[in-house]
């Protein structure tokens, strides 16, 4: 039951963080700044924003109390204590839990508009690269330890930029009725984040690998008769399939909405519609990604 | 197309999780061992192979069969990998077995169990 309790606050963790960061800095470089088309003039971004500062201060708060009640017969403020000052987990989810507050502060009071998703973007950043000291990563003694922990912390960046660019992308294609501007700002954005979209899956994979090697050693078979390494090659089939989605929107969909555009037939909904259904199937992929990296946690790695 | 599927099929081999494994520390050594037969013991200590965290790492001595503990006082040594446990009451000739539980720094939380005997 705690377990359970652990694995989807874990997830509801990694789920906020990405949107914050990776929608928000979605906002600054793939969308114009002021305008048509700009996030500015959506009724969503703060909200949403707003919703994920708000989601990751409560699951960090719920997820340290679980990992308390684990470790400790009782929830005691001497056991709180003894997790935040003895443990590097602890002092990450207390910094986790103030980020993500300033974050909710400073969202809800500043104006829609690039301030604010930068600002917003960098705390959701900070509150990423803080999941590097949740697990693993810290725990690595002598010589890898630098190594191990800032491939974590890369990992957990490049992913929350991918998953929180989709989370934006799959709210953009949302509406079945759009203005062609709107259109026009959502083709641009897919066209703008697809050099990007490649660094952060190289990136994935450079720091998969780095952790691989750390976690589960280079011994293949014999990491997959264990139920880490075979929940991990879960992780990868579906990461996989996010993968083909994406080669299928850069080599497909996005030319074709593109040429559509330019062409200046009938409104593109039928491109828009197939963009939409891949796009959704690449998100739920994604969370269920996160999903099997958040249950990852409970097991133990082979090495 | 067909490259980019390949490349992408190769990336996904690659892909592994960044976040929260467990290292969950193993015993690499204890005191008295298990299954040893001994005479009453000032002290019994296990070591792991990872570091651990203090408060809520401990010793516990149980006679088998008898829920009868033995007092102990825990101690973790300087560099965090050992267990050392200073029985505060007397043996009987039987068997007993030492309860450890040891958290390590990802913060997952491990028991075993390590049976002797007292000649």
């Amino acid at each position: 039951m705690l377990e359970l309790a652990a694995i989807l606050l874990r997830l509801a963790q990694y789920s906020a963080a990405s949107v914050l960061m990776g929608s928000a800095l979605f906002f600054v470089y793939a969308l114009p700044a002021p305008g048509p088309g700009s996030a500015a003039e959506l009724r969503w971004p703060k909200p949403l924003l707003a919703a994920s500062a708000l989601l990751l201060a409560l699951a960090a708060l719920l997820g340290l109390v679980v990992q308390t009640a684990s470790l400790a017969d009782a929830v005691t403020a001497d056991a709180l204590k003894a997790v935040i000052g003895e443990m590097a987990l602890g002092k990450a989810a207390l910094a986790r839990i103030a980020l993500a507050l300033v974050a909710l502060v400073y969202i809800a009071s500043v104006r829609p508009g690039r301030a604010l998703w930068l600002g917003a973007g960098i705390l959701g950043a900070l509150a990423c690269a803080t999941f590097g000291w949740m697990g693993h990563g810290a725990a690595t003694e002598g010589n890898g330890h630098a190594l191990h922990l800032a491939a974590d912390v890369a990992h957990a960046l490049a992913a929350g930029l991918w998953l929180g660019a989709l989370t934006a992308f799959a709210a953009l294609v949302a509406p079945r009725r759009q203005e062609q501007r709107r259109i026009e700002a959502t083709a641009a954005a897919l066209e703008r984040f697809s050099p990007l979209g490649i660094t952060l899956v190289l990136t994935l994979a450079a720091t998969g690998l780095v952790n691989t090697w750390f976690l589960a050693g280079t011994d293949v078979g014999r990491a997959l008769h264990d139920p880490y390494g075979q929940l991990l090659a879960v992780k990868l089939v579906l990461f996989a399939g996010m993968l083909t989605l994406a080669v299928h929107h850069r080599q497909r969909s996005v030319p074709a909405l593109v040429a559509l555009l330019n062409s200046h037939a009938l409104p593109p909904s039928g491109a828009l519609a197939s963009l939409r259904r891949s796009l959704l199937s690449e998100g739920l992929l994604g969370l269920g990604v996160l999903a099997v990296v958040a249950w990852l946690g409970t097991l133990a790695p082979p090495a | 197309m067909r490259k980019l599927l390949s490349l992408a099929a190769l990336v996904g081999m690659a892909l592994a999780p960044a976040t929260p494994a467990l290292a969950h520390a193993h015993v690499v050594k204890s005191t008295p061992a298990a299954n040893a037969a001994i005479a009453a013991p000032k002290q019994v200590s296990v070591t792991f192979d990872e570091k651990l965290v203090p408060a809520f790492s401990k010793l516990a001595i149980e006679m088998t069969g008898m829920k009868m503990a033995v007092p102990v006082k825990t101690t973790v040594s300087a560099d965090g990998k050992t267990l050392t446990g200073i029985p505060q009451g007397g043996f009987m000739k039987g068997s007993y077995v030492v309860n450890w539980t040891a958290a390590s720094a990802d913060g997952h939380k491990m028991k075993g169990s390590i049976p002797f005997k007292i000649k």
